[in-house]
């Protein structure tokens, strides 16, 4: 008795774990994971072209915005390397005499003259003494930089140089940086010590380095796929080649010997920083394929389609492609991510394109001018978050795709 | 011992000759595809970059006589890969009285200690969460923490040393942004210099455990899935074993080894990422040192110490290799 309630039980279990498989919507290709990734890839691939239906990318272009520098004569400028030229700077300002209250008596323009080292060049016309007496001590002290004059007024407006002295000096000095080229309406992600408006840079960047990954991701999985074919259907001589080359580029650190070439010939076009990342992206499809094709030339469909008679290239790109499809997909986001980040890896050492904004370049400029120091974050922030959606997208996508080529991965209660 | 046979032994460093051969030999020709001669273009960016040369006719004849610029290609190659391989890497361009060889040599241990630490924690660390990810017994809460810890898996070892600079060192100011050893300390075997190259070291060391512990994780937590529905498993519950012996010694010894391969492919992506974390951190290993070869236009320098990058993961994967029939005493490597 007990063994029949089992066995109803366990049926009906059966019948629904079995039910959602006929439904027709329920393809293995409906993997959460692989969804989700896949629209975090497009999002960044679509910032391009919509994002220049709303914003003006050439604000990409060097100086095309304002300068997160402050000069040196701000307020909160000193940090300890630099003391004495703050203080040589200092005594030429007016406001720094021993009373602060002698800021507020009516600076001449001769003064003010004198804070800009008597460069005509670096005076604005607020500065020449064209405004009432009390503003061309404050103005000057934006360097001539009419973008910051607003916040340089309100910050001259706190009792200067003797309060700030006492304070940690590199937190003042930081909090003095971080206020030139932070996010504002205007730029909404800042800008950057050249003068790049960093959400231009963004739009104009983002899908270009997808696109190198891609580039070379395809070209990589093309020739794998064609060598691994090759080794794993035909085998005898023409495997062992295949196999022991790509065994041996495999180990090679890719990226210490792309920074040889990257060095010599000196890359200006996205698309040849692609063809040389292709050069390492090979082996790992190659590897994957064969190991696929060893595995499948034994199954019944594919013997069933040597006996009727079909051609080598049928079998193989007929027979077997179409049901090595998620592995090779999975492979290739795999690489697509790998050569990114390769790309990155090269643009960070600064040997990738000068010309064109891309993620890694702005990275290299953020850190070659300090920036994390000098709590600059949007300025490296804005491309890690770009390229960190870019490859947990391409991660998920990985793994929503082994999971459909190989449905014990999907798991019981794993399902994270 | 296993599989350990010569036969084996034999292909395994054949292999070994094969990629540093591959890699070499790449070194070799990039230079000379770029039109012109190779020292007269080095020496002519050099100016380019950082201004006159003293002697530049010199040093041009000088190397030219060493590479025997003037001698078919084939002699080049032979007598370039026989100076690669007695390790005879020239002068550095940039620093011109020191040679490569010792510039490498006084780097090397930084990188070495820091990527050893730092890759041996990640896959441990790794291979236990994903271990416990596909375990049953794993109690809910570890579950669901996981996937968590595993986000960080898909960003690069560099940009996380960005962020942890940004958090650790000039946010909380907890620990060190840059360097191995405090300034003013003198490298010793003295409690100091040790607490300083530690409190250094946390910070690249964590960015690349954190950063590739996730793949370690996935790969175990595939192969556990796979594992967890062996018959010797069941047997072994049934035997009345200790959930933990289960775990250990059945689940994760039978899971462990496809993961040591993946270990030994993985070694080249690994150094190319320390290669950055280090330049993240101006960290004073082989990566710091090639990107200040990058800087001067040193290519002696860089040409050099990839070729020292190239030779030390082969060495690993050989020696990874030569450990593998220890710890998988089923494969004969009839096939390999």
């Amino acid at each position: 008795m007990t063994t029949t309630v089992q066995s109803v039980s366990t049926e009906a279990q059966l019948r629904a774990r079995k039910k959602p498989r006929f439904n027709r919507w329920d393809s293995p290709w409906l993997n959460p994971k692989f969804l989700i990734g896949l629209s975090m890839v497009l999002f960044v691939m679509l910032l391009g072209p919509i994002g220049q239906l709303f914003w003006d990318t050439r604000l990409a272009l060097p100086a095309s915005s304002p300068l997160n520098l402050p000069p040196p004569w701000a307020p909160g400028f000193t940090s300890e390397s630099d003391k004495p030229a703050v203080q040589q700077l200092e005594a030429l300002r007016p406001r720094a005499t021993a009373t602060p209250v002698a800021a507020e008596a009516p600076a001449t323009p001769a003064v003010s003259r004198s804070i800009t080292g008597g460069n005509p060049f670096a005076r604005t016309p607020a500065a020449t003494g064209a405004q009432p007496a009390a503003t061309p001590a404050r103005s000057s002290l934006t360097g001539g930089n009419p973008f910051a004059t607003p916040r340089a007024t309100e910050s001259a407006a706190v009792p200067p140089t003797t309060g700030q002295t006492q304070q940690p000096r590199q937190a003042v000095g930081a909090a003095a940086y971080a206020r030139f080229g932070t996010p504002t309406w205007a730029h909404p992600l800042g800008t950057e010590s050249s003068g790049r408006d960093m959400l231009a840079v963004l739009l104009v960047g983002a899908p270009r380095s997808l696109r190198i990954g891609l580039i070379a991701a395809s070209i990589g999985m093309a020739i794998g796929v064609i060598l691994g074919f090759t080794a794993g259907y035909l085998g005898g001589w023409a495997d062992s080649v295949i196999r022991t080359i790509s065994d041996a580029v495999i180990v090679i650190p890719a990226l210490a010997v792309l920074i040889v070439i990257g060095a010599y010939v000196k890359v200006l076009q996205i698309e040849n920083m692609a063809l040389l990342l292709a050069l390492f992206a090979w082996p790992g499809p190659t590897r994957l394929i064969r190991a696929q094709v060893l595995s499948m030339r034994e199954r019944g469909y594919v013997q069933m389609a040597r006996i009727s008679g079909a051609s080598s290239f049928h079998i193989m790109f007929l027979e077997m492609m179409p049901n090595m499809l998620p592995y090779i997909a999975a492979s290739f986001t795999g690489n697509v991510s790998a050569a990114i980040l390769a790309a990155t890896g090269l643009e960070v050492l600064g040997l990738g394109p000068t010309r064109i904004p891309t993620l890694g370049m702005t990275i290299y400029y953020a850190i070659s001018a300090a920036a994390i120091l000098r709590g600059m974050w949007w300025w490296w922030g804005v491309p890690i978050v770009a390229l960190v959606i870019v490859f947990s997208g391409l991660f998920l996508m990985t793994v929503g795709l082994d999971e459909i080529a190989n449905p014990r991965l999907r798991g019981r209660k794993v399902t994270a | 011992m296993g599989g350990l046979t010569w036969n084996y032994v034999l292909k395994r460093v054949g292999m070994w000759f094969l990629t540093i051969w591959l890699g070499t030999t790449i070194i070799f020709i990039v230079p000379r595809l770029a039109p012109g001669d190779p020292v007269a273009a080095m020496i002519g960016r050099m100016t380019a970059q950082s201004g006159y040369i003293e002697n530049a006719a010199q040093i041009i004849e000088a190397w030219r006589a060493r590479f025997g610029l003037d001698q078919p290609w084939h002699v080049q190659y032979l007598r370039y890969i026989g100076n690669s391989l007695r390790f005879d890497l020239g002068y550095s361009l940039a620093n011109f009285p020191s040679r490569v060889e010792d510039m490498v040599m006084q780097a090397l241990p930084w990188t070495v200690g820091l990527l050893l630490v730092s890759t041996l924690i990640s896959f441990l660390v790794g291979n236990t969460i994903g271990a416990l990810m596909a375990w049953e017994r794993t109690p809910g809460w570890i579950r669901n923490l996981l996937p968590v810890s595993l986000t960080f898996t898909s960003i690069p070892f560099f940009m996380l040393g960005i962020l942890l600079i940004y958090v650790f060192a000039f946010w909380l100011r907890w620990l060190p942004a840059s360097g191995a050893f405090g300034r003013g300390l003198t490298a010793g075997f003295n409690w100091p210099f040790i607490a300083s190259v530690i409190q250094h070291a946390i910070l690249p060391a964590t960015a690349i455990v954190i950063s590739s512990m996730g793949f370690w994780a996935l790969g175990m937590r595939g192969m556990m899935i796979t594992t967890a529905g062996e018959d010797y498993m069941i047997l072994a519950q049934a035997k009345g074993l200790k959930p933990s012996r289960i775990f250990w010694m059945y689940g994760v010894r039978n899971s462990i080894l496809p993961q040591v391969t993946a270990l030994a492919l993985s070694l080249g992506g690994i150094v190319g990422g320390a290669v950055l974390v280090e330049y993240i951190f101006a960290y004073p290993g082989v990566g710091y040192l090639l990107y200040q070869g990058i800087v001067t236009s040193d290519y002696t320098l860089i040409q050099g110490i990839v070729f020292m990058l190239v030779f030390t993961t082969a060495t690993l994967v050989l020696i990874l290799d030569l450990l593998y029939p220890l710890i998988d005493p089923r494969i004969t490597y009839e096939r390999g």
